[in-house]
């Protein structure tokens, strides 16, 4: 399927502390919601850093929206970044952070971040409460508050939904499903998660990463379509295993998720087929991946 | 300037300027004019004053920028994802520089005042020292630059803890500073040596801001 990209690199490299990055090439398509998939240390924060412009020091090629623009801080106004743990200065207050965002952005709008700070019960109304007094699931909320009161064409979202309850989750899927549809093809949200069954409803595309490299990306209805669940009789676990992508038995028999291209290898075995959820495809690919490089490292 | 100011009025809550800007310093004129007038002495008040100067910078910076250089970064994520974050840091810190040297020269000035106003104390006149130039400029020099030396090394900690031991550590080079200056009332030497200092600290403590702003895994 071919799309525009708000954001294209090529060759993105970062290495630290052991850590190496290393992206081929990233295309976040324009007009969608993205999830970065992948399990932890597998460079979702670094990339998505590096993406921000928080991190500089990195090697390769990004280009963001039409105009191709390399440069991160002519373009950081378009951007809006929410980050993990600490994103603010412990002292700073709820409305500190409203005046702060007015002097660094010119697209904060101060009514609707007031708004939004009511509407997530961040904290009572005219509670000057701190950002180290407030729990990390207010945090985010207040991270997102910030973010959403600004009119930004993309934005970047490192673990949003970790912090949150499933209630949160909910609502925050539905402002990210929100900003999309108002943005009409113009807005695009790229997100990192481990709540892949929460943010799946709002997850056009996926990008799976591992050990610092893309090791699968598309939409998610193609990679639903590529990858079937397949489950069997455990006595067919012997021929079915070496045609799976991942593989798992018990005693009630087997079940695996198969490349669809590869299905033809499997007939005469009494399978039954599922589409996989994004959860079961990213799990999957994560899992092979993890076996491919530790049989690379023997 | 008057970006300088609104920035450092952003950053800073209500309850930091009515305390830090307006409360506290009120207070320590008021006490340290009653100490030079009951003592006499410009060093005891001196180093009377300028503890309490570092006191109320040292602790309010807490409440400013407290932790901003520790090694945690991320905590600067927000200004980072922004264009003009570190222009913001820069301004802050630039006004609160200017902002830090006013507020002393002020306090030295009104405690002088409200102490030469006063009628003048029987018990301190035994003590009284001619209080001339140099002297007033080596306490705007060493209180300056403790001050700021001490918000350099506290802004590396988050807790309040530090922030008070370095406040505790400060006092002792103070205290031996106002005996230089005791020793050598008529002398610009301590305070030429301290405003050297004081204006290689403000800078030095800037860069090291923007230096963790900017800083990365390596």
């Amino acid at each position: 399927m071919e799309f525009e990209n708000v954001i294209y690199g090529t060759n993105i490299k970062k290495s630290f502390k052991g850590f190496d990055l290393d992206v081929e090439e990233l295309r976040i398509p324009k007009g969608f919601a993205t999830a970065l998939i992948g399990e932890n240390g597998a460079g979702k924060t670094t990339l998505l850093r590096i993406l921000a412009g928080i991190w500089l020091d990195y090697t390769g090629k990004i280009q963001y929206f039409d105009e191709k623009l390399e440069d991160v801080e002519s373009v950081k106004e378009r951007l809006g970044y929410t980050g993990p743990n600490s994103f603010f200065l412990p002292q700073w207050t709820i409305p500190q952070i409203e005046k702060i965002s007015g002097l660094l952005f010119d697209n904060f709008d101060s009514v609707k971040y007031r708004k939004l700070c009511q509407e997530l019960s961040i904290s009572a109304k005219g509670v000057k409460k701190k950002v180290n007094s407030l729990s990390d699931g207010n945090k985010m909320k207040l991270e997102l508050a910030a973010v959403f009161a600004r009119d930004v064409d993309c934005l970047l979202m490192d673990e949003p939904a970790s912090p949150l309850d499933p209630l949160m989750r909910d609502t925050l899927c539905g402002m990210i499903h929100e900003y999309i549809e108002k943005g009409n093809g113009e807005k695009s949200v790229f997100f990192s998660t481990h709540n892949i069954t929460d943010m799946e409803n709002v997850t056009d595309y996926a990008i799976i990463m591992d050990n610092g490299k893309i090791a699968e990306q598309g939409f998610v209805e193609d990679l639903k379509e590529k990858y079937i669940l397949v489950k069997g009789e455990t006595g067919d676990v012997s021929k079915a295993e070496k045609y799976l992508y991942s593989f798992s038995a018990g005693s009630y028999g087997f079940e695996g998720l198969c490349l669809a291209k590869d299905l033809d290898k499997l007939a005469g075995l009494d399978i039954s087929r599922e589409t996989p959820s994004l959860f079961q495809i990213s799990v999957a690919v994560m899992k092979a991946a993890g076996k491919l490089r530790n049989r690379e490292g023997d | 300037m008057k970006q300088n100011i609104k920035c450092y009025f952003a950053v800073t809550s209500r309850l930091y300027r009515i305390l830090i800007l307006l409360v506290f310093p009120a207070i320590t004129v008021a006490v340290n004019a009653l100490i030079k007038w009951i003592s006499g002495d410009h060093i005891f008040y001196g180093f009377s004053l300028t503890s309490s100067f570092l006191l109320i910078e040292i602790a309010g910076n807490y409440l400013l920028s407290g932790g901003i250089a520790s090694r945690q970064t991320e905590k600067l994520g927000y200004l980072k994802s922004s264009a003009r974050g570190e222009w913001l840091l820069k301004n802050v810190m630039c006004a609160d520089m200017v902002r830090r040297f006013l507020y002393f020269l002020l306090e030295l000035i009104c405690v002088s005042a409200i102490s030469e106003i006063l009628p003048q104390n029987g018990w301190a006149a035994d003590v009284r020292y001619n209080e001339g130039m140099p002297v007033f400029l080596g306490l705007l020099s060493v209180g300056y630059f403790y001050g700021t030396f001490g918000i350099m090394i506290v802004r590396f900690f988050d807790s309040f803890r530090a922030t008070l031991i370095v406040w505790y550590l400060s006092v002792i080079p103070v205290s031996i500073s106002c005996s230089a200056l005791n020793k050598f009332p008529s002398s610009y030497v301590v305070p030429a040596i301290y405003l050297l200092l004081s204006i290689l600290a403000s800078i030095f403590s800037i860069w090291l801001v923007i230096k963790r702003l900017r800083s990365e895994p390596q």
